[in-house]
């Protein structure tokens, strides 16, 4: 395979659009040519620049490196994963969220047995229509909930930002059309955008209306 | 929720050990990895530590990674709960970070996205976005309008075909020949 072919494959092999043979016969050309993978990484940058993600540079030797610092590990392992530690604030709101309902509780507790029953009559208000109001989807639009999507924040364990009831979830799972895998970057690109232009670090957890032909 | 398939196929060769495949891996995700971490650390120098440190963790964890989310979006928690980490364990020797008082995430002053580069690196990133959008400009219409609705509309070649109103090998050939012109300008810079 010449270098030109090479490159063409990296370029295929970019958009996704191999499958199969063709893609393993491609991905044997090109793990083991390092100048189609710089080639790749390349390509992976003009598109960056295109779509006005503006890219830190990152020195060309950066890839050398890490696998430099893997040169001695064997077949990747089940390491588990590093858990984030939750920030100060996160920490300040409980405690002071405890003290102030501890107090509120010693002082009137008729008053906390009446708010006791309206946070049960608002959870049983806010569940009756997911488990049984019929799918707001409509056309060609589909309502995408990407709370699993996009990375989560928090550490693992906590809470996800935003949930599905899983009567609702599975209720829906068989009325979705199959998404394009090319949502999935469009849909990172916009999360991440949408962080930046917000002056939030990292990607905001969301929901988002898209609407693509089934055929 | 699915990841794409030369994704797919390169962990699997990776979780085999193919090194090879994760270098691949490594290549097209640096970028977007260094560039989620300079929201957290403003050293160039710590963010890159950090940006290796997550791709060899995310190595040592790869048989963990089940193709139930795309790969980025496993990489990108990495990435964050390494950087977390770094942030907590540097606040414990009483150095100054970014986080904010009251959350668990960064706020990045826009300033500050520009400050975690050297000038060096700062001038050639504004250089290679120069060249890159010159090139761009300077392709034939066809090269130019394939290339775009491949990288900003994100459609596939078959839809690209359809639009433009010609085979899939040529959609195929166009972008390949586009990209082939604007990196002809851009990997003088790199090298």
């Amino acid at each position: 395979m010449t270098a030109a072919e090479k490159s063409d494959h990296a370029s295929v092999l970019l958009d996704g659009e191999l499958k199969g043979k063709e893609l393993e016969h491609a991905l044997d050309a090109l793990v083991r040519d390092t100048s189609a993978r710089e080639s790749l990484e390349r390509y992976e940058l003009i598109g960056q620049v295109m779509r006005g993600e503006h890219p830190l540079f990152v020195a060309p030797d950066f890839s050398a490196r890490v696998m430099a610092a893997l040169a001695d590990e064997g077949r990747p392992g089940f390491e588990p994963l590093p858990q984030g530690r939750p920030g100060r604030g996160w920490r300040t709101t409980r405690v002071v969220a405890q003290r102030w309902s501890q107090r509120f509780v010693r002082r009137s507790p008729w008053v906390a047995g009446a708010a006791l029953a309206a946070s049960v009559a608002a959870v049983t208000v806010v569940l009756m229509p997911t488990a049984h109001s019929p799918a707001p989807l409509g056309g060609g639009a589909a309502m995408m909930a990407d709370a699993g999507r996009a990375p989560a924040l928090q550490a693992a364990g906590e809470a996800p930002s935003v949930s599905l009831s899983p009567a609702w979830a599975s209720a829906q799972a068989s009325r979705l059309p199959s998404r394009p895998d090319r949502m999935d970057p469009y849909l990172m690109t916009h999360y991440e955008q949408a962080a930046s232009s917000m002056q939030v670090g990292g990607m905001l957890p969301g929901a988002r209306l898209a609407s693509y032909p089934v055929k | 929720m699915t990841t794409e398939p030369t994704d797919i196929a390169l962990v699997q060769r990776a979780q085999a050990g193919d090194k090879g495949a994760y270098d691949l891996l490594v290549r097209k995700y640096q970028h977007r990895i260094v560039r989620l971490l300079s929201r957290f650390v403003r050293d160039p120098d710590d963010v890159l530590d950090l940006a290796q440190d997550t791709f060899i963790k995310a190595w040592r964890a790869l048989g963990n990674f089940r193709g139930e989310s795309a790969f980025y979006t496993w990489l990108y928690r990495i990435a964050v709960n390494t950087a977390k980490n770094q942030l907590a364990a540097n606040n414990r020797h009483g150095i100054e970070y970014s986080l904010t008082p009251d959350d668990e995430e960064p706020t990045p002053e826009p300033e500050a996205l520009r400050d975690i580069a050297t000038p060096e690196g700062m001038l050639l990133t504004a250089e290679l976005e120069k060249v890159i959008n010159e090139a761009l400009r300077e392709l034939p219409e066809d090269l130019r309008t394939a290339l775009t609705l491949r990288e900003l509309e994100g459609l596939s070649y078959e839809e690209i075909a359809t639009v433009m109103g010609c085979p899939i090998g040529t959609v195929r050939s166009r972008i390949f020949r586009a990209r082939e012109a604007v990196d002809k300008r851009l990997k003088p810079l790199l090298d």
